[in-house]
């Protein structure tokens, strides 16, 4: 990812949204979106992890500063994980870089982790649209450089 | 001192809050310790809250000091933390010895920054064994 990851004007706000997917399921379920050929919106850039687990809370603070709209974090749904239990640890690093953007005055909205399994695709696709349509209602980042 | 640029300095300092080790700690073992009935997660929320703050406002004091010796009364104006609690991290990063008292101005305690923060940040990972153990190398070297 770029320094500058922000792009376009405020006229015409497309996100910039950054997805950290975990191998096993959700970035397999991304892939069955594309290989089933469901349309999502294109503003999303996929990060493949081994684990969600792997996502480090600086990951996502990094991803905000170098302008992302939108961080989300998808993992298998618990009790799925591939390494027994490294969504349920990323699932409370996901409640504290919540607490951390509040209290750093950056809308906590801007955040989600999700759970998608290998064969959610329609899933994938339809949490794509929701948190874009969510970042665009919140609008450009103030991190974002124009 | 615009919204966005006070927002990137405190992500900023958001970041090297959590490569400290007291976060991280925390954070790493929140579910481990939630899970044993030690103590709740509203008390683990409050506890872990409490930590970033702390640590989010003491790096961005470190930040400002980075630029040269200021006052507590510049530093809160800088910052827009309360004077009250800056005070209070002056005195914790004193007493770690991150902080120094450099001097005065117009009767004002001036404080300054020990080493850059990434030099203390790394100062910081070092754990206590490590020392005891370069220490050992170094008196066994002396003696042989």
């Amino acid at each position: 990812m770029g320094e500058e990851a922000g792009r376009g004007g405020e006229e015409a706000f497309e996100p910039l949204i950054v997805a950290f997917c975990c191998n096993w399921c959700s970035y397999a379920g991304a892939d069955l979106a594309g290989t089933s050929r469901i349309e999502y919106p294109t503003n999303v850039r996929i990060i493949r992890v081994m684990c969600s687990g792997r996502v480090d809370p600086i990951f996502i603070l990094e991803a905000f500063r170098r302008g992302a709209d939108g961080v989300l974090l998808t993992g298998c749904h618990p009790g799925d994980c591939h390494y027994i239990d490294g969504n349920l640890k990323a699932e409370m690093r996901a409640r504290y870089i919540k607490m951390c953007l509040e209290e750093i005055g950056l809308e906590p909205e801007r955040f989600r982790l999700e759970w998608i399994s290998a064969s959610e695709g329609v899933r994938f696709a339809q949490l794509i649209k929701e948190f874009t349509d969510t970042v665009k209602k919140l609008g450009p980042s103030p991190l974002r450089r124009r | 001192m615009s919204k966005a640029e006070g927002l990137r300095k405190k992500l900023q300092a958001a970041i090297e809050a959590f490569r400290d080790e007291r976060i991280r700690w925390f954070i790493g073992k929140s579910r481990m310790l939630v899970d044993s009935g030690l103590i709740s997660l509203e008390k683990m929320d409050e506890l872990v809250r409490y930590l970033m703050r702390d640590e989010i406002e003491r790096h961005l004091i470190m930040h400002e000091l980075e630029g040269g010796p200021l006052t507590a009364d510049e530093l809160a104006e800088r910052t827009g933390i309360d004077l009250g609690r800056v005070e209070e991290h002056l005195k914790v990063l004193r007493v770690v010895g991150e902080v120094l008292v450099s001097g005065e101005r117009e009767g004002r305690t001036l404080y300054a920054i020990k080493k850059p923060v990434e030099e203390l940040m790394e100062e910081r990972r070092i754990c206590p064994c490590e020392t005891v153990v370069a220490l050992l190398h170094r008196l066994l070297g002396l003696l042989g």
